[in-house]
């Protein structure tokens, strides 16, 4: 090791190291010089003799020299430096094989950039190694482990006795919020955070400052709030005299303290507009119980561990710290798991995000393989026309082994380059998929780190020696005697090597292929899927009436008006509320018992789905009633209940559960079965479901059917609200748009495989094109002996694509088989769509084989014109 | 492949180290006057050629068994004098141990003979 750091030192200072070796070697001979003249010589005698007698000067430089050189290091210098001229001398194949290597890589890159901002990359806070999220663990009834935050009050008990954490901060996601400013309403999202929440991550606001613990209490909340960079930008105009202001949330005057970092992205997937201590819960929604209740699971705690503190000493006191708060409060305890601080951190959320993942990866590693292939062929060929000049070396002694590993050096270049490239791609392709991707704008951040880059070189280096090696070794097997003589590697046929990789090539490209083809498919499918209800015509007014601080009575009165004014308006043919508004992806649900089905509970499946209506609501969305009754006016008030068709089965099997009853927080009495519907997300499995009586709730929504929408009088709708309170500001949704919101991820994750298959079938064939060319090229003078013996232009044209073609045709019947194999991981993107879809499969191959013949009858064609009189004169 | 420097033809490699690392335990030296030492206290039977001389001074201070300075000379010339280190003189004692054993063992089957 010593030894590796000298070498390293001297390799620093050689050219010092060079001056000093001949100086005293100068010194050396003249010493020599004037013993020899002390004997008795002339002065130009001694110079020589001197001269003589030291012998090869330059030899016993380079022989010091060599002493501290690495031999290993010095020929690979060579290599490479070697390597890039011959690069730099043949463009085109150097620009072709960089450029497929860097697609390769670039989109590998992209995928790990995104991969790693989520699970690998802290948080932009001061020491992001010292600060841990704290989590509670649960058991589920069917033995599943959850990863949750904790109640305040438990909170605070940690907080407050804890010794190992220098500071415990919690958070909770207040949702979005209404800005009412006159003229300026919008919703901002809200993160409810602890008093010393900035302290404690060492963040500094950019302008103005950050709220402190004095901010935070309780008994006197502070109507304080601090702003992202983001809204600021946004909302604000980037106005620093924003500070010090007073802003109108929910009616409530808050004042502006500071405007944070544009690094600080929040401690979430999604940032948040602005910040507000926790106490402020009480100013912006008195009626929650946020902060009193012990039955709250949900906020998410963290901290930075104090000096000498290691994770496990932390997680064991806060353990048993909780155990304390858990007696207290008579409920089971539960063991502390502490996680790194960044984005996804619990297993449980990691298991989320990897299956996705896991098919990504497989398929960027495809069309990584791809180009490898690719660029494998591309050296068999170079490697073909180089023949001679290797043949030539190894005759002048080189041994085999030097020039594998100077064709290795060559590949490494090449991968380096499309690595370099590659680094490039993934700055600009994680965000602008991402961004696509999700709806809100994520506080990840895609700027490639240090691991982004260790990856990036890792994998450049992989691709070069997965291209390389086999060319290299193949490169070199030759037999010196007919290379010599000249006639070396026109033998004719593509070896069988290159054969193979083409048919790997196009087998991989086809299991893309047929992956977009599937989930094209599924989208099509999924476009005209059942919802089980009507879904034309029908609009959703949101109210957020829980942030005007409505109580239920007040609620049902003002929905109660509003139904009755919305009704009046031209058009309308059904109106009535929903606490949970159908597609909107949110969904309640309870736990049930049922006489007689207690067993359900053992497994959960006991947990069913439920919805707080109007009577209207089921004839509103047309959801047909199969058995019994439906709501009727003097239901409200009673304990009453429809289900759908697959509660009926689960729970009453082969029973009529009309007249039935149900418990969840009530006893509920069964009066109707209803035609299952989907309601809370598309192309998911029908789950068990009911409806029950709304008495009022600050959260329902107007679900409104118009004879049609085109035709709908919008604007008048959207006034009436703010007719009966002016604060009130509905957003309007139309029942058709939300089903094309449903599609979003599936349009998406169509996009992206449509885009990473068209990239590998762009690769086969610049292969294939490749491939046919060079075979053109080497059958030079065959074809055209074959010409002027009167073969006809139609003949080599034939000769030439047959022989393609068969490696395509072999590759495909691979790759449809391996598609047919790896169709079934996407099942869960096929909206019922069967993985081996016969239209999907048949299409993409028909769409890869004819590419292919595209590729191959271009080169083709050109051999077809070669003028034999022309290759004769070669000859 | 590598052409390592070659040891002197009539040398053991690794005893022209030694034998430096012997004649500088008498103080520092440079390249010239080692090669002037060797040959005096040899009778002029081991002629070290410049060759071989710096090669191993530079395997000497790879090893940190020799330190090098520049200083100025009697005659106000510069030049680098080479000094033993602490690891150079145990590693002196050790060849000295191997040579001790290696020549008696010579000695002994030259006799027997």
């Amino acid at each position: 090791m010593r030894r590796l750091w000298k070498r390293l030192q001297w390799f620093r200072h050689r050219k010092q190291f060079d001056a000093e070796l001949a100086e005293e070697l100068e010194f050396h001979r003249q010493l020599k010089q004037e013993e020899l003249q002390s004997a008795g010589l002339t002065e130009p005698e001694s110079r020589d003799a001197a001269r003589r007698r030291m012998g090869n000067l330059a030899l016993a430089t380079e022989d010091a020299r060599g002493i501290w050189l690495w031999h290993s290091l010095e020929t690979l210098w060579q290599d490479f430096t070697y390597g890039l001229r011959g690069l730099a001398r043949h463009r085109g194949f150097t620009l072709t094989a960089v450029l497929t290597l860097a697609l390769g890589i670039g989109v590998n890159t992209s995928l790990f950039t995104g991969f790693n901002a989520m699970v690998f990359r802290p948080w932009d806070v001061r020491d992001p190694g010292r600060v841990a999220g704290v989590f509670t663990v649960h058991k589920t009834p069917s033995g599943e482990i959850r990863y949750r935050g904790m109640s305040y009050p438990e909170f605070t008990i940690l907080r407050d006795q804890t010794k190992q954490m220098a500071g415990l901060v919690a958070l909770s996601q207040g949702g979005p919020q209404m800005r009412t400013d006159p003229g300026a309403s919008s919703r901002l999202s809200v993160n409810y955070v602890s008093g010393d929440y900035f302290q404690v991550l060492g963040i500094d606001a950019a302008w103005g400052r950050t709220f402190t613990r004095e901010e935070d209490q309780l008994a006197d909340p502070s109507a304080v709030l601090v702003l992202s960079h983001a809204v600021w930008v946004s909302q604000f105009g980037s106005d620093r005299s924003i500070v010090g202001r007073t802003i109108s949330l929910n009616y409530k005057p808050f004042v502006v303290l500071g405007v944070l970092p544009e690094n600080f992205k929040g401690t979430d997937m999604v940032g948040p507009d602005l910040w507000t201590p926790l106490a402020a819960i009480k100013i912006l929604q008195p009626r929650s119980t946020e902060l009193s209740s012990v039955d709250q699971c949900c906020m998410a705690v963290f901290g930075r561990l104090a000096p000498n503190v290691d994770r496990a000493q932390a997680r064991d006191e806060l353990t048993a710290i909780q155990r304390q708060a858990a007696e207290r409060f008579n409920r089971p305890a539960n063991a502390i798991f502490l996680t790194r601080a960044s984005i996804v951190v619990t297993p449980e959320r990691q298991k989320k995000i990897i299956p996705g993942l896991l098919l990504l990866s497989l398929a960027v590693s495809l069309v990584l393989l791809i180009a490898c292939a690719n660029v494998a062929n591309l050296l068999l060929a170079r490697g073909a026309a180089r023949r001679h000049e290797i043949g030539v070396r190894l005759s002048l002694g080189a041994s085999r082994l030097r020039i594998i590993r100077q064709l290795l050096t060559e590949s490494l270049s090449l991968g380096l380059l499309g690595g370099a490239i590659g680094i490039g791609i993934s700055f600009v392709l994680p965000g602008f998929v991402l961004n696509r991707l999700a709806d809100e704008p994520l506080a990840l951040d895609l700027q490639p780190d240090y691991r982004v880059l260790l990856y990036t070189l890792f994998i450049s280096i992989l691709a070069s020696v997965t291209c390389g090696l086999i060319p290299a070794f193949h490169t070199t097997r030759t037999d010196l005697h007919t290379t010599m003589k000249g006639a070396g590697g026109k033998t004719g046929r593509p070896s069988w090597l290159r054969t193979s990789l083409l048919g790997a090539q196009v087998a991989l490209s086809l299991v893309l292929l047929a992956s977009t083809g599937l989930l094209v498919r599924g989208l099509q499918r999924a476009a005209r899927i059942d919802p089980g209800f009507d879904t034309r015509g029908v609009v959703l007014m949101a109210l957020d009436l829980g942030l005007l601080d409505y109580d239920a009575a007040r609620a049902q009165d003002f929905l109660r008006r509003l139904t009755a004014r919305v009704s009046a308006l031209p058009g309308v043919t059904s109106v009535s509320t929903a606490v949970i508004a159908p597609l909107g992806n949110a969904r309640m649900r309870t736990s049930v018992t049922v006489n007689g089905q207690e067993a359900l509970a053992k497994n959960g499946l006991n947990n069913v789905t439920f919805n707080e209506v109007s009577p209207g609501f089921l004839e509103t969305l047309r959801i047909p009633i199969t058995r019994g009754r439906s709501f009727q006016t003097q239901d409200q008030g009673r304990k009453v209940a429809i289900i759908n068709q697959a509660m009926a089965q689960r729970f009453w099997p082969g029973l009529n559960p009309v007249g039935r009853t149900f418990t969840s927080d009530l006893a509920y009495e069964v009066i109707g079965v209803s035609r299952n519907a989907q309601e809370t997300q598309l192309g998911r499995a029908t789950e068990p479901y009911y409806y029950s009586l709304s008495h009022g709730s600050s959260s329902s929504q107007l679900v409104i059917r118009f004879r049609d929408t085109q035709n709908a009088p919008l604007s008048e709708l959207t006034a009436l609200p703010s007719q009966l309170d002016r604060a009130v500001r509905p957003r309007l949704r139309l029942m058709e748009d939300s089903i094309q919101s449903q599609l979003h991820g599936a349009r998406m994750a169509t996009s992206i495989g449509g885009s990473l298959g068209f990239l590998a079938l762009l690769l086969a064939c610049v292969g294939i094109y490749g491939v046919t060319s060079f075979v053109v090229q080497q059958r030079f003078r065959e074809i055209g002996i074959r010409m002027a013996l009167g073969a006809q232009r139609r003949d080599v044209l034939l000769l030439l694509l047959r022989q393609s073609l068969r490696v395509v045709v072999a590759g495909s019947l691979i790759g449809m088989a391996a598609s047919v194999a790896a169709a079934s991981a996407l099942r869960e993107f096929l909206y019922g769509l069967s993985p081996l879809d016969p239209a999907a499969h048949l299409a993409m191959t028909a769409i890869l084989l004819s590419a292919a013949l595209l590729a191959t009858f271009l080169p083709a064609r050109r051999a077809a014109t070669i003028q034999p009189v022309v290759v004769l004169r070669q000859e | 492949m590598g052409k390592k420097p070659a040891p002197p033809p009539d040398l053991v490699p690794g005893t022209l180290e030694m034998l430096i690392l012997k004649t500088l335990t008498h103080g520092p030296m440079h390249g010239y006057g080692i090669a002037q030492r060797l040959e005096q206290l040899s009778e002029g039977v081991l002629q070290v050629g410049e060759g071989s001389l710096y090669p191993a001074l530079q395997r000497l201070l790879l090893n940190e068994w020799a330190e090098a300075e520049w200083a100025v000379t009697a005659n106000n010339r510069r030049a680098r004098y080479y000094r033993v280190t602490a690891a150079g003189r145990r590693r002196l004692a050790q060849e000295r141990a191997g040579y001790d054993r290696m020549s008696v063992a010579i000695a002994r089957i030259m006799e027997a003979v």
